[in-house]
C-alpha cells in the first residue's frame, strides 16, 4: 500500500512537472535572452545556455526609455481597474445570482451580447466619447471601459451562484437588511472568485494592448505594452531591451499573484455553513 | 485627517440611527442598486460605442468623407468574400478544438494541482500560471523563435529525439493554424486552471466526506459531486475560453499577418485590416457583428447543453 | 479587504487628479510641437534637428514621440475619424499613406516642393505625396532605392567580377553557374511566404522596368504584357538558383550571411543599416553594386522600398509652426546626413545627396552603397490602394511558388482580382 503510494506520487509529480517544464520553457528563454546581446538573440541555434551576460539591456532601458514611467502607468491603471472592477461586478454579479427582477434575463443576455463583441470595433467610438469627456490622456480614459467588464460579473454570478440561498434566508429572518448580506456574508465566502475575478482584471488591463494605444497620446502616459512596441521600428528592433522590460513587467503580476493565491487557497477549508 | 476607524463608527451610527440601510435594501429595491452603478457604466461605455459601430455596418465609410448608406450591402457582400468566408472558418474550426482541449487539460491539472499527494503544489501553481503574465507581442517573438523551421527550438528538440526536425510550424498552410492553436493552448492553460481550483477549493470538504462516508470510491466521488458543483465554473471556462478563441488576433497577426494566404487569418484580423489598412469602416464593423453573432449562438448552444 | 479598497480608490482619485493636471501645460508665448515618428527620425529630432531648429525660432521647443509604425498609423487614423487627438506632425509610411492625403485634413505644401524647391525633391516621389486634387501634401523626405548587396570575400573566392554584372541575364545565368559548381552556396534571399510586406520585393523589379499596375487615372493596366514578364523573370530568379528561403527579416538569412554563405541580396538602402544591426562584425565586408539592368540599353532605373511622409494636420493650433519645422527638416543637412549614415535612408532633397556624395573621409556599413545609388533612378509607381494591392500581390505571388499557379496564370489572376475587388 505504501510503496504504490509512493509510485504514484512520484509518477503525479513527473507529469505535472513535465508540463511545469513546458509551461516554463519560454519564460526562462525571455529571461535569457534579456541578458544577451541582440544578435545572439535571433541566431538560429538553438542557444539554450546563453554564451554572453550583459546588463546592457537593462542599463538601455532605463536610460534611454521612460521605462519606469511605463510601468508605474501601468500599475495606477491596473490597481485601479481591479479594484473598481471587483466592487461592480460582485454587486452586479450577486444580484444576477440571487434575485429574480424585472427584465433580469433580458439584461443578462445583453451583458454577453457585449461580451461577445471583438473590441476592436468599439475603439473609434470609444475614443470619440472619451475626447468629448476630455478623459483622452488620463488614467480614468482606461480604468472605466476595463472596470465594468462583463466576463467578470458573468464569473461572479457562476461562483455566487453555489451559495446555497438557505444561508441568506437565514441572515434575513435575523433582521440583516440586503446590503448587510452582501458585506457580512457574501464577501467572506466568494474569497476565491474574488481572487480569481481580481487577477482576470488584472490580467486583462495589464496586458492589454490596443486602448492603452489609442486612449493615450502624450509620452508621459504611456503604458508600458505600447513602450516596449515602439523600441520596435521600421528598421531595428532592440530585442534585448524588448525582452528585458517584458522580464521586469511580469514581474509585478506574479507578485499580485502570489498575494491574491493565499487569498483564495488559505480559505475555505471549513466549509461555508458558518453564520 | 480622521481616521479610518473613526469614519467606520460614525457610518456605522449614522446607518443605525436612521434605519437607512433597511429602508433602502429591502428585498424587492436592492437588486436595483446593486445593478445600477455597473449598468449606468455599462451603458456609457459599452452600449453606446457598440451601437454606434452598427449603425456604421449598415453604411460604406472610409471614417472621413461623407456615409454612404447602403443597408444590408455590407453583410452581402461578406458571403461573396473569400479572405472573410476562410477566416470566419478558421475561427470556428480553431475554437472548438482549442475549448476542448483545454477544458480537458485545465480539468485535469486542477485536479492534479490540488490533489494533496503533490509535492510542492504553489509551486507549480504559479508556474502553470506565468505563461500568462508575459505580454503577447514578447510572447509572439518566442514562439518565432521556437517555431522556426531551421534550427527553432521544437525542430531541434524533434530531431534530438530522432523524428524529421524541418516541420515548417508557421508556414506550412496546412498546419500554420494549429501551431497558433498550441500557443494559446500553452498560455492559457495555466490561468483557466485557477478558475478550476479556485471552484475546487469552494467546495466543502464537509460535503466530499459526505460520499466518501456513503461508500463512493473517488471516481464516482468526482463524477456526482465535484463536477456537478463545478458546473458553473465550467460553463464559464467554456464560454469565457471560446469567446477569446473566437476573437483570436495577436498570435496570428505577429507571427504570420495573417498568412499563408488565408491561412491563419481570422476574423479579427479582417476586421483590423479592413478598417485601419483599408479604411473601411462599415464593412469591417459587419463582418464584427457576424461574428458577434457566431459567437452568440454558440454560448447559446452551450448553455442550453450544459443547462444554465 | 474593504480598507484596501477604500485606500486604493483614493490613491487612484488623488492620481487621475494629477493625471489631468498635468497634460494641459503649455504657455502661451511657448509654443510646443508634438512629432510622432520611429526610431532614428526620433532621436534625430530630439537631438540635433529641434534644438537647432530653436536657434532659428527660440520660443518653441519640439517633442519627438517614438512608437511603432503600424501603431502610428492606427492613432494616426483614429484621430482623422473622430476629429481630436492628433499631433501636430507626423511621419507616415509612405507607401500606404495615399489614403491619408485629404486637403481639408492636411497641410498644402505645393508651394514649398513645387515652387521653392522647384525640381530639388525626387520627381517621383513628390508623385507619392500628391493627393488626387493635386496638391502636395506632405513631403517625401527619404526613400530606400534598391543596390544588390554581395559578399565581397566570397565573391573574391569565387572570381567573380561583379562589374561584369551589367544586365537581370548576366545576373541569371551568374547566379545558375554559381549554383551549379558550388552546392552550398546560396545566391540570394527568397522571401516566401512573401505576405504582403513581402511583395514589395516584386515590385522592385517591376518598378525599375520602368513598368507601373495601375495608371494615372488610378485604373488597372488591362493585359500587362510587361509585368506578366517580370513575374516570369521573378520566378525564375527564385527557383532556379540555390536560395536561401525565409520571410522577409528571416534570421536564418542573416545567419546564411554570418556563415559567408550568402553571395548576394537584391535589397533596398535599408537594408544596410539592419545588416548592421544584425551582424555588427561584418562592418566593411558587404559592399554594393548597382541594381542590374533589364537590357542592355534600358534606362537606369532601380526600384524602391521605403520612406517617409512628413505630415501636418491643418486643423492643429500650431499647424503653421509645425509646417515650417517639416520644411526644415527636409532640407536641414546635418540632419539628413546623420540619417544616413545612421539609417542609409537617401535623402530627397538634391543638394543634401549631393553632399553626401561628396563626403570621403566617412564610409557607410555597406561598402559603395551611395556610389550605386547615385547611378540610378527610381521611376514613378503609383501606389493606389497600396494596403490591398500588397496583399492581392502577396497571397498570389505565395500560391505561385506553392506551385498552384504558373507565373502567367498568377498576373492575370492578380488583374482579374485587383480589378474586381478594388473596382478599378
Amino acid at each position: 500500500m505504501n510503496s504504490r503510494y509512493m509510485t504514484n506520487k512520484i509518477i503525479l509529480f513527473f507529469i505535472v512537472g513535465t508540463m511545469a517544464l513546458i509551461a516554463l520553457f519560454p519564460f526562462y528563454w525571455m529571461i535569457v535572452s534579456s541578458f544577451r546581446t541582440n544578435p545572439e538573440i535571433f541566431s538560429t541555434k538553438l542557444n539554450l545556455i546563453p554564451k554572453s551576460f550583459i546588463f546592457k539591456n537593462y542599463i538601455d532601458l532605463f536610460k534611454t526609455t521612460n521605462f519606469s514611467r511605463w510601468i508605474l502607468n501601468s500599475i495606477i491603471v491596473s490597481v485601479a481597474t481591479t479594484a473598481l472592477g471587483l466592487f461592480f461586478s460582485t454587486f452586479a454579479g450577486y444580484a444576477f445570482a440571487k434575485y429574480n427582477f424585472f427584465a433580469k434575463n433580458i439584461l443578462f443576455v445583453i451583458v454577453l451580447l457585449m461580451m461577445a463583441v471583438p473590441r476592436i470595433v468599439t475603439i473609434i467610438p470609444i475614443f470619440k466619447l472619451m475626447a468629448n469627456l476630455g478623459l483622452i490622456n488620463t488614467y480614468w480614459a482606461l480604468i472605466l471601459p476595463f472596470a465594468i467588464n462583463p466576463f467578470a460579473v458573468f464569473l461572479m454570478r457562476q461562483y455566487i451562484k453555489n451559495i446555497p440561498d438557505d444561508l441568506l434566508d437565514s441572515a434575513r429572518i435575523d433582521g440583516c437588511n440586503e446590503l448587510q448580506i452582501v458585506i457580512r456574508i457574501i464577501m467572506p465566502i466568494i474569497k476565491p472568485s474574488l481572487g480569481a475575478a481580481g487577477i482576470f482584471i488584472l490580467m486583462m488591463s495589464w496586458n492589454d494592448y490596443l486602448f492603452p494605444l489609442i486612449l493615450m497620446t502624450s509620452k508621459d502616459m504611456m503604458l508600458f505594452p505600447v513602450g516596449l512596441a515602439s523600441l520596435k521600428t521600421l528598421y531595428v528592433v532592440e530585442y534585448g531591451m524588448i525582452m528585458a522590460g517584458s522580464f521586469l513587467s511580469t514581474l509585478p503580476l506574479i507578485i499580485a499573484f502570489l498575494l491574491l493565491q493565499k487569498q483564495f487557497i488559505a480559505g475555505l477549508t471549513e466549509g461555508a455553513i458558518k453564520a | 485627517m480622521p481616521s479610518i476607524e473613526g469614519i467606520q463608527y460614525t457610518y456605522q451610527i449614522i446607518y443605525h440611527k436612521t434605519k437607512v440601510g433597511e429602508k433602502l435594501f429591502d428585498k424587492k429595491k436592492s437588486p436595483y442598486f446593486f445593478i445600477a452603478p455597473f449598468f449606468i457604466m455599462f451603458v456609457v461605455f459599452w452600449i453606446w460605442p457598440i451601437a454606434q459601430s452598427f449603425i456604421w455596418s449598415f453604411s460604406k465609410w472610409d471614417g472621413i468623407s461623407e456615409k454612404k448608406f447602403v443597408g444590408f450591402g455590407n453583410y452581402i457582400s461578406l458571403f461573396n468574400d473569400n479572405d472573410f468566408l476562410i477566416s470566419l472558418k478558421n475561427v470556428i474550426l480553431a475554437a472548438i478544438v482549442y475549448v476542448v482541449i483545454l477544458l480537458a487539460i485545465a480539468l485535469l491539472l486542477g485536479f492534479l494541482l490540488n490533489s494533496a499527494m503533490l509535492k510542492g503544489r504553489a509551486f507549480f501553481r504559479t508556474s502553470f500560471f506565468i505563461p500568462v503574465t508575459v505580454s503577447l507581442p514578447v510572447v509572439s517573438l518566442i514562439f518565432c523563435i521556437i517555431y522556426a523551421p531551421h534550427n527553432g527550438v521544437l525542430n531541434n528538440i524533434l530531431s534530438f529525439l530522432g523524428m524529421p526536425g524541418s516541420i515548417k510550424w508557421l508556414t506550412n498552410p496546412k498546419i500554420a493554424l494549429w501551431s497558433i492553436v498550441g500557443l494559446r493552448l500553452w498560455r492559457a492553460v495555466g490561468y483557466y486552471t485557477i478558475f478550476v481550483i479556485a471552484g475546487l477549493q469552494a467546495i466543502p470538504k464537509s460535503t466530499i466526506e459526505a460520499g466518501h462516508i456513503d461508500g463512493a470510491n473517488t471516481w464516482q466521488v468526482v463524477r456526482y459531486i465535484v463536477l456537478p458543483q463545478l458546473k458553473p465554473i465550467i460553463v464559464y471556462v467554456i464560454i469565457a475560453s471560446s469567446i477569446w478563441a473566437f476573437q483570436l488576433f495577436e498570435e496570428p497577426w505577429i507571427l504570420n499577418q495573417g498568412g499563408p494566404v488565408n491561412a491563419t487569418s481570422t476574423v479579427a484580423i479582417f476586421i483590423y485590416r479592413n478598417a485601419f489598412q483599408f479604411f473601411k469602416l462599415g464593412y469591417a464593423s459587419a463582418s464584427a457583428y457576424v461574428l458577434t453573432m457566431v459567437i452568440m449562438i454558440f454560448a447559446i448552444i452551450n448553455f442550453r447543453i450544459m443547462k444554465d | 479587504m474593504k480598507k484596501y479598497v477604500c485606500i486604493l480608490l483614493m490613491v487612484t482619485l488623488v492620481f487621475s487628479i494629477l493625471a489631468i493636471q498635468s497634460v494641459g501645460a503649455a504657455t502661451e508665448k511657448n509654443i510646443k510641437l508634438t512629432f510622432w515618428g520611429w526610431g532614428p527620425h526620433v532621436d534625430a529630432i530630439n537631438n540635433t534637428v529641434g534644438p537647432a531648429f530653436q536657434k532659428v525660432h527660440p520660443n518653441v521647443t519640439v517633442e519627438a514621440i517614438s512608437m511603432g509604425p503600424w501603431d502610428l498609423m492606427d492613432k494616426f487614423y483614429v484621430s482623422m475619424v473622430s476629429g481630436e487627438g492628433a499631433p501636430d506632425a507626423c511621419q507616415l509610411v509612405r507607401r500606404v499613406s495615399a489614403k491619408y492625403l485629404i486637403s481639408e485634413l492636411l497641410y498644402d505644401f505645393t508651394d514649398f516642393i513645387t515652387v521653392e524647391h522647384k525640381g530639388e525633391f525626387v520627381d517621383a516621389l513628390n508623385k507619392d505625396v500628391t493627393s488626387i486634387d493635386g496638391k502636395v501634401l506632405g513631403i517625401a523626405s527619404d526613400y530606400g532605392p534598391a543596390v544588390v548587396y554581395y559578399d565581397k570575400k566570397l565573391a573574391d573566392d569565387l572570381g567573380i567580377d561583379v562589374s561584369n554584372i551589367v544586365t537581370w541575364d548576366d545576373y541569371y545565368n551568374l547566379a545558375m553557374e554559381i549554383s551549379k559548381s558550388n552546392p552550398d552556396v546560396y545566391i540570394h534571399p527568397f522571401f516566401y511566404p512573401s505576405g504582403s510586406w513581402g511583395s514589395n520585393q516584386w515590385k522592385l523589379w517591376a518598378q525599375s522596368a520602368g513598368l507601373n499596375i495601375f495608371d494615372d487615372e488610378g485604373m488597372v493596366i488591362r493585359d500587362n504584357e510587361g509585368l506578366r514578364e517580370v513575374t516570369r523573370f521573378y520566378y525564375k530568379l527564385h527557383k532556379g538558383p540555390n536560395v536561401i528561403e525565409g520571410v522577409v527579416n528571416d534570421p536564418i538569412i542573416y545567419d546564411t550571411l554570418r556563415q559567408r554563405k550568402l553571395l548576394f541580396w537584391p535589397s533596398n538602402s535599408y537594408r544596410s543599416m539592419e545588416i548592421a544591426q544584425q551582424l555588427p562584425e561584418m562592418e566593411g565586408e558587404t559592399y554594393a553594386f548597382p541594381w542590374p539592368l533589364w537590357s542592355e540599353d534600358a534606362p537606369a532605373y532601380t526600384g524602391n522600398w521605403g520612406g517617409v511622409a512628413l505630415v501636418v494636420p491643418k486643423k492643429g493650433p500650431n499647424a503653421e509652426m509645425a509646417a515650417e519645422f517639416v520644411k526644415f527638416y527636409s532640407t536641414n543637412i546635418e540632419a539628413l546626413t546623420g540619417l544616413w549614415f545612421g539609417v542609409a535612408g537617401v535623402p530627397a532633397y538634391g543638394p543634401v545627396r549631393e553632399e553626401i556624395m561628396q563626403i570621403t573621409d566617412r564610409e557607410t556599413f555597406t561598402i559603395n552603397l551611395i556610389q550605386s545609388v547615385g547611378v540610378r533612378d527610381v521611376p514613378t509607381w503609383n501606389y493606389t490602394d497600396w494596403a490591398q494591392t500588397e496583399k492581392i500581390l502577396g497571397d498570389n505571388l505565395d500560391s505561385m511558388f506553392t506551385g498552384d499557379m504558373t507565373p502567367d496564370e498568377t498576373w492575370d489572376t492578380i488583374e482579374a482580382q485587383l480589378i474586381k475587388i478594388l473596382g478599378r
